[in-house]
């Protein structure tokens, strides 16, 4: 059965709490102690060695000591990485900003009034723990991913090319979800993934063809629905090893009535995809960084294989793309989570 | 006076420093600093590069070459300096003399 957990909040409702509640969240195999509320995220211990720590304020945040590293613009809102005394910030026109210390362990994020506290925490469960991530040598890239057998296999791709609609139907098809949106890779060998938050956003069309309420037991509303609560079952906690990456290229529905089919990419060309699918984009984090992602890149496509999935845009061909994907990875004789007991 | 940018069969030439590059396998990926493209090279194109990481007169480039590959020494010349004037032109190298 699927609960709401609520109205969409504001950082206007967030100030009222005074003070905030200190809470424990697990996330990309470590844990976050944070100020503000996560119901995406699976609760723990708020320990006192956290590997990260979210702080929120909703006063303006320093302006001293900044030196401005990239930008970026999409449509009406506007995002800027700056180098600060002690780290990074992450500024977003529409919510805030978030200062990283150095080591990426601390994290203060300065919320406007008016902003949305799902945009909040999709910025930090995004933009902000890859920064976290990355200064500890992962390669973070904008994708899901989902566990088949013992093995993970994740999706990447821009806006709108379907990687959580696929993650959210492999799921419910059987597979473990691992994350949505950030994919924490450490590049090995041999490469893992590490499990992100365990929910996926969904546009509305999509989260109502879906059979979610087999899998998860929330729904949270929002500008996209996320689908959290997951039985545990249809979770991968642990640290997976990378069986593949897809970069997804949606196609028109063709003649031959096929609903997917892949081709290799040679190592160059993989080197490259990964590297312009990271998570903080080129125009963000500044080109000097950007190319310091390419040995991690390198180092990831040398030892999985990269392929092009060339998807049927339909929402009633989903089933036969997980069936596809599936018949590509799924050991023999494997159990699907709806196989396991409970 | 001989305009440094304009590449001749004799020509030095250097990897520009405005690009960062990484080697895949035997081939290699360039990211320009100057436009954010990356750029993939074969693996002929990969041991030019490597070639080119310090300045080197276009002839003995092509003498490096034909003892790595086997090439006859008109095509070789030929082909390099096609190559380089893509280069070039995507600001990736740079004509030292």
């Amino acid at each position: 059965m699927i609960a709401s957990v609520g109205e969409i909040a504001s950082a206007r409702d967030l100030a009222l709490r005074s003070p905030p509640l200190v809470r424990g969240y697990a996330v990309f195999g470590g844990v976050l102690r944070s100020a503000l509320e996560f119901p995406e995220l699976r609760p723990v211990a708020a320990t006192d060695a956290p590997d990260w720590t979210l702080r929120v304020a909703t006063a303006a945040p320093p302006s001293t000591g900044l030196t401005l590293l990239g930008r970026r613009q999409l449509g009406r809102e506007s995002y800027a990485l700056w180098r600060t005394t002690d780290g990074l910030r992450l500024e977003y026109s529409h919510a805030g900003a978030c200062d990283i210390s150095q080591n990426g362990a601390l994290l203060d994020f300065y919320i406007h009034s008016d902003a949305l506290l799902e945009l909040v925490r999709a910025i930090v469960l995004g933009p902000a723990l890859a920064l976290a991530l990355e200064s500890s040598g992962f390669l973070c890239l904008h994708g899901s991913a989902v566990a088949i057998g013992p093995r993970a296999v994740g999706f990447l791709g821009p806006k709108h090319h379907g990687k959580s609609t696929l993650a959210a139907a492999l799921t419910a098809a059987g597979a473990r979800l691992i994350g949505d949106d950030l994919l924490a890779v450490a590049p090995g060998p041999p490469a893992k993934v590490r499990p992100g938050a365990a929910s996926v956003r969904l546009w509305e069309d999509t989260a109502g063809a879906l059979a979610l309420d087999r899998m998860c037991g929330t729904l949270i509303p929002g500008v996209k629905a996320t689908a959290t609560d997951f039985a545990d079952c249809a979770l991968a906690q642990s640290e997976t090893m990378l069986a593949a990456l897809y970069v997804i290229q949606p196609v028109p529905p063709g003649t031959d009535g096929r609903a997917a089919w892949r081709t290799p990419m040679r190592r160059t060309e993989a080197t490259v995809a990964l590297a312009q699918q990271a998570k903080l984009a080129d125009s963000l984090v500044g080109l000097r960084t950007a190319g310091a992602r390419l040995a991690s890149a390198a180092a990831v496509a040398a030892i999985v294989p990269v392929w092009t999935l060339y998807a049927v845009r339909d929402l009633s061909r989903l089933d036969d793309l997980v069936k596809q994907i599936l018949i590509w990875h799924q050991p023999p004789h494997h159990r699907t989570n709806s196989e396991t007991p409970s | 006076m001989i305009n440094p940018m304009v590449l001749s069969p004799a020509s030095v030439v250097v990897a520009s420093n405005e690009q960062i590059s990484c080697d895949v396998a035997d081939e290699a990926v360039l990211l320009s600093m100057q436009s954010g493209e990356y750029y993939g090279l074969n693996a002929v194109g990969a041991s030019i590069w490597r070639l080119i990481q310090q300045p080197r007169a276009v002839p003995a480039l092509c003498d490096a070459l034909q003892s790595e590959y086997d090439i006859d020494p008109s095509s070789c010349a030929s082909e390099v300096l096609g190559f380089l004037t893509e280069m070039l032109a995507l600001g990736l190298v740079e004509v030292r003399s």
